[in-house]
């Protein structure tokens, strides 16, 4: 019976993982929506989320402040970051080619790396928990049988993780079906030159896009740091890992992006624990063999591979 | 374009392979006193200058004449350093040899990937070539008993010729530069041809060059290939220069520097890639002179930013273009003026 | 204006090169100075091992030259940096010994870097003291390379040696897949069986991982009794932690990589009762009087904190002894460098790490007696008997 308990361990943490994947693929798919540019800064928000709350806390900078006040602003903080890289991508001049676009991104990421190394270092550092005590191991054995068949224990941080996931979802819904603002920019995401043309002010909305998505990141950063400790570059794994999971789901596809990111996480985790050690230690690569697979086979993400009727883009 | 003949071509390749030649008696018997003192250091430097300019002149076809970037380029100079280095240690075949099955074996690798991707619009290329670099990177560290893991693979042999063994800070140099130089003519022959021609098409207006026939996926396909093999060379080189590979010059990092080179040199032009290499070389060599930690990669993110958003086609055709501007707005206010051309 | 190009390409060039002519050369003092260079991975990914040692060095070239220098010779230490690249390693290496004409090199920091950087200096003959722990580096026997940080071999041997003595015969293994964690793998691999230790499970994390939890549980389903965990910050702290959280009550051994506050800080309530080997740094308060090392420990440890406010770790251990090293050698070899590495290859010291005994086949000279094993209790390493 132990491969009962073993397997709802793994799939526990795998959508702990997994929910930040999914958090940061949103975040690739609210900015490709609204600019048709991959950014591939989005994994440095995690990063500023996470080593933010880790420098607003930690006793060798004496400041230990609380984390409701010390998330908020992390969270503020990321959100002037993706502003102001929204407000840089919108400066080139409108002939320029997109992929000078991309490679602004890869430089806002090399350049916010580049600071947070110099600035806090290059150690891993902890980031304390939002709740500081675990719950008791969960035993679902105890509904069938009087007791311990598949005792499972979650940390209180998982819960967190994958609550905030659900309501960042719930809030995204709203806001986008029901807010002016998200309105607009779905209409800025289907047809940029008609939405100014009713009106919509295009660049503003970009810029907001980007702050919303930055924002998200650090929430995401500040959320997983607890479980995966913090470092200046643990980013850059973020991102990619993110990026599979978007581009699994369909670049632009809001709910593709959130169902591939838990996948993704659930299949490291599973790989890691199911498949014999030699190929296990190949699990990081898993997720990029996954976005290899996907862009050969069906490029518009695996969901599009039943479902034909996909959104007009490019 | 008339003005670029093949003789120009010629005579700048002539030139740069005479001053390349003469660079080393310069740095070795100078007599300006302490600045250009006797120096393996600098010859050790402008061997990596001629490696990292292979590497960039790929990037350049590639970002400037089929609009594509690849994020995943260290990954093809690694797999050709570590073809390399794998089969000249671990079985008797002969450097040259090895050298040619590394460009071989990323070529092919480059050719599966291309072809996928390159069918699309947009930028899947990108995409693709970061997972892929990715993953090769993994590949190199964790498949021990093949790669060496993390700690590589050492006594890799020199490259030789006869009784010629390039072992030694001059002849690395010679070595190098020589197929620098080979890749600098042959890239500018390429540019300068009707495919190349059909690259510029392309860049400009994938729909326009369709509609006169231009076969835009093959070219884009043919144009990444070549990319992916010069890096090859480029990764052989540095496997015999340095004698040991590991994984970590061929991480994600390595790429993203590539690309530095790529944007300093100027996409879509082949003669400003010895200049993104020198400039990054010769930047690295002397910011770590600086205290501050990190600062080359600050910089690096500055360069990346700055050069895109002010001058969209790389440093060098940015350059070009405000002169061929100027030259023209001085041509037309000589005109107006009725003076003769 | 292609042509034009070019030749504004290699005005560049010129101006570059001349730019970075003006780099700090070896200034001539009135009293022969002896030039030393220490190269290290101060940036990039190997920062946390550079900075430390970077520190340590600066410090012993005041004291020393406070001290009268050597024989009268001042010491000069020309400072470089590799960035923890490894063809930058091989640049910097370069120009020590080509501008800056130095008799000996101290680090670099890593394992890669290292011997990227080897071939050069063999060419050059030039005696080069690493302070990275790969046992590549030594083995086989290169003539100008040495290195001061223990090798896994001795770590390995100590670790082993506990879990005899505590009679515990079946033990899993996780090792991070980096060069650090694989040679500790290769060693406990190899040494085990000669110990009648089995290796029930042997497991891997990649160095990025923030989830150990399949492992474990893994290692959970096998009749281990002890978990033995080889890595450097954060795994081995998200080992721990995960591994009390999965309920996972055996003793865990990790390897001298944890040897650091920033693991207790990490693992938080998970470190209580972790074993490893350490170098004696740690508990040197705690060594008996009659041993040699106490005073070099404590020495260094005064000065070291006095001038940079915080306690000195193993890393800038491992540069004080390759300094030192070379300080001894000079002391008898003079300003040559081929007797430099001969005397080295003869050198018995006492440093930091151990005394050392260098030897034609052994360029580490270190024995597992540089190790101590310790258990951390209430966030303190406490050494055990």
């Amino acid at each position: 019976m132990g491969w009962i308990s073993n397997t709802l361990q793994s799939l526990i943490s795998g959508i702990a993982v997994g929910s930040t994947y999914a958090i940061v693929a949103l975040g690739f798919t609210i900015i490709f929506s609204s600019t048709e540019v991959v950014n591939f800064a989005q994994g440095e928000f995690v990063m500023i989320g996470a080593m933010i709350s880790y420098w607003l806390t930690y006793d060798d900078f004496g400041l230990r402040w609380p984390l409701y006040v010390v998330v908020p602003i992390a969270v503020a903080v990321s959100a002037v970051v993706g502003l102001l890289l929204g407000w840089v991508l919108m400066r080139p001049r409108k002939d320029a080619s997109p992929i000078s676009l991309i490679i602004i991104t890869v430089g806002a990421s090399v350049l916010l790396q580049g600071i947070a190394g110099n600035q806090w270092g290059k150690d891993a550092v902890p980031v304390p928990p939002f709740t500081a005590v675990d719950p008791p191991p969960l035993d679902l054995g105890a509904i069938f049988h009087n007791g311990s068949l598949f005792p499972v224990s979650v940390q209180s941080q998982q819960l967190w993780v994958m609550g905030l996931m659900v309501l960042l979802v719930i809030g995204l819904t709203l806001f986008f079906n029901k807010t002016m603002v998200g309105k607009a920019l779905r209409a800025v995401a289907v047809n940029k030159h008609g939405a100014r043309l009713v009106g919509i002010n295009v660049s503003r909305l970009v810029m907001g896009a980007f702050a919303l998505s930055a924002a998200m990141g650090a929430l995401a950063g500040a959320a997983i740091a607890p479980i995966s400790t913090g470092n200046y570059a643990m980013g850059a794994m973020m991102g990619l890992k993110g990026f599979a999971a978007a581009i699994v789901g369909g670049l632009g596809n809001f709910t593709g992006s959130i169902v591939a990111g838990v996948l993704l996480g659930v299949l490291e985790t599973c790989g890691a624990g199911f498949l014999p050690p030699e190929f296990a230690q190949y699990k990081d690569a898993f997720a990029f063999i996954i976005l290899l697979l996907v862009l050969f086979i069906s490029p518009n993400g695996i969901f599009a591979l039943w479902r034909r009727k996909k959104a007009v883009r490019a | 374009m008339r003005w670029f003949t093949a003789q120009r071509t010629f005579l700048a390749a002539l030139l740069g392979v005479l001053l390349a030649a003469a660079l080393p008696f310069v740095l070795l018997h100078g007599s300006a006193g302490p600045l250009l003192e006797q120096n393996n250091y600098w010859l050790g430097v402008f061997t990596f200058i001629a490696i990292y300019t292979i590497l960039a002149v790929g990037l350049n076809l590639l970002m400037g004449y089929a609009g594509q970037a690849s994020l995943g380029h260290a990954a093809f100079y690694g797999i050709g350093a570590y073809t390399s280095a794998i089969l000249t240690t671990r079985t008797a075949c002969s450097p040259w040899l090895a050298m040619l099955c590394g460009i071989v074996l990323t070529g092919v690798v480059a050719l599966l990937i291309g072809m996928p991707c390159l069918r699309l619009r947009g930028h899947y290329l990108a995409m693709a070539t970061l997972g892929f670099g990715w993953i090769v990177f993994i590949v190199m560290r964790q498949w021990e008993p093949i790669t060496g893991g993390s700690s590589g693979i050492e006594n890799v042999p020199s490259l030789a010729i006869g009784g010629l063994v390039f072992d030694h800070d001059v002849k690395c140099f010679y070595l190098t530069w020589a197929l620098a130089l080979l890749v600098l003519v042959i890239s500018a022959n390429i540019v300068n041809s009707r495919v190349g021609r059909a690259f510029r098409a392309v860049h400009g207006s994938e729909t326009a060059a369709a509609a006169l026939g231009v076969p835009i996926a093959r070219f884009k396909v043919q144009v990444f290939v070549l990319s992916s093999m010069y890096a090859a060379l480029a990764g052989s080189l540095y496997a015999h220069v340095v004698k040991y590979v590991n994984p970590s010059p061929f991480d994600f990092h390595a790429s993203v520097s590539l690309v530095v080179m790529g944007c300093i040199g100027g996409m879509a032009s082949v003669w400003g890639a010895p200049l993104g290499a020198a400039t990054i070389t010769l930047l690295k060599e002397r910011l770590q002179l600086l205290p501050w930690r990190d600062i080359d990669v600050i910089i690096y993110g500055l360069i990346l930013i700055v050069v895109m958003v002010f001058l969209p086609g790389g440093l060098v055709s940015g350059v070009q273009v405000a002169v061929t501007r100027l030259r023209r707005q001085r041509r037309t206010a000589a005109a107006r003026e009725g003076a003769p051309l | 204006m292609r042509t034009s190009l070019l030749v504004a390409l290699l005005a560049v060039f010129a101006v570059g090169a001349l730019w970075l002519g003006t780099l700090p050369a070896a200034q001539a003092a009135s009293k022969a100075p002896y030039v030393i260079g220490a190269v290290f991975d101060v940036t990039g990914t190997g920062a946390p091992l550079g900075t430390p040692e970077r520190d340590t060095v600066l410090l012993l070239e005041k004291q020393i030259n406070a001290a009268g220098g050597i024989n009268g010779h001042p010491l000069k230490v020309v400072m470089a940096d590799n960035a923890s690249d490894e063809a930058q390693s091989v640049m910097t290496v370069k120009r020590l010994i080509e501008q800056d004409k130095v008799l000996a090199i101290i680090g670099p920091s890593q394992t890669g870097t290292t011997l990227s950087a080897a071939g050069t200096v063999e060419a050059a003959h030039v005696p080069m003291i690493s302070c990275a722990a790969g046992v590549k580096i030594v083995d086989p026997v290169k003539p100008y390379i040495f290195k001061t940080a223990q090798s896994d071999v001795h770590a390995v041997a100590k670790v082993l040696d506990y879990l005899k003595v505590n009679k515990l015969h079946d033990i899993a293994i996780i090792t991070v897949t980096n060069a650090f964690g694989e040679s500790g793998k290769g060693q406990l691999l190899a040494q085990a069986k000669g110990m009648g230790i089995n290796i029930v499970a042997a497991e891997t994390f990649g160095a990025t991982d923030t989830d150990m939890q399949p492992q474990l549980i893994r290692i959970r389903g096998t009749k281990a009794q002890a978990i033995v965990c080889w890595g450097t910050n954060p795994g081995p702290a998200l080992v721990a932690k995960n591994a009390r959280q999965l309920g996972l009550k055996g003793l865990i051994i990790m390897s001298h990589g944890i040897a650091n506050h920033k693991f207790i800080e990490l693992a938080g309530a998970a470190a209580e009762g972790v074993v490893f080997p350490a170098g004696k740094l740690l508990v040197r308060d705690d060594l008996a009087n009659t041993e040699k090392q106490k005073t070099v420990l404590k020495n260094y440890a005064a000065a070291f904190s006095a001038e940079y406010k915080h306690e000195p770790d193993t890393f800038g251990g491992h540069a004080y002894d390759a300094m030192m090293v070379v300080v001894q050698a000079l002391k008898t070899a003079g300003d040559d460098r081929a007797k430099l590495r001969a005397t080295i290859e003869h050198l018995s010291y006492t440093g930091i790490s151990g005394t050392f005994h260098f030897s034609p086949t052994d360029h580490n000279g270190l024995t597992k007696d540089s190790f101590a094993m310790v258990v951390i209790r209430g966030g303190k390493w406490v050494p055990l008997k």
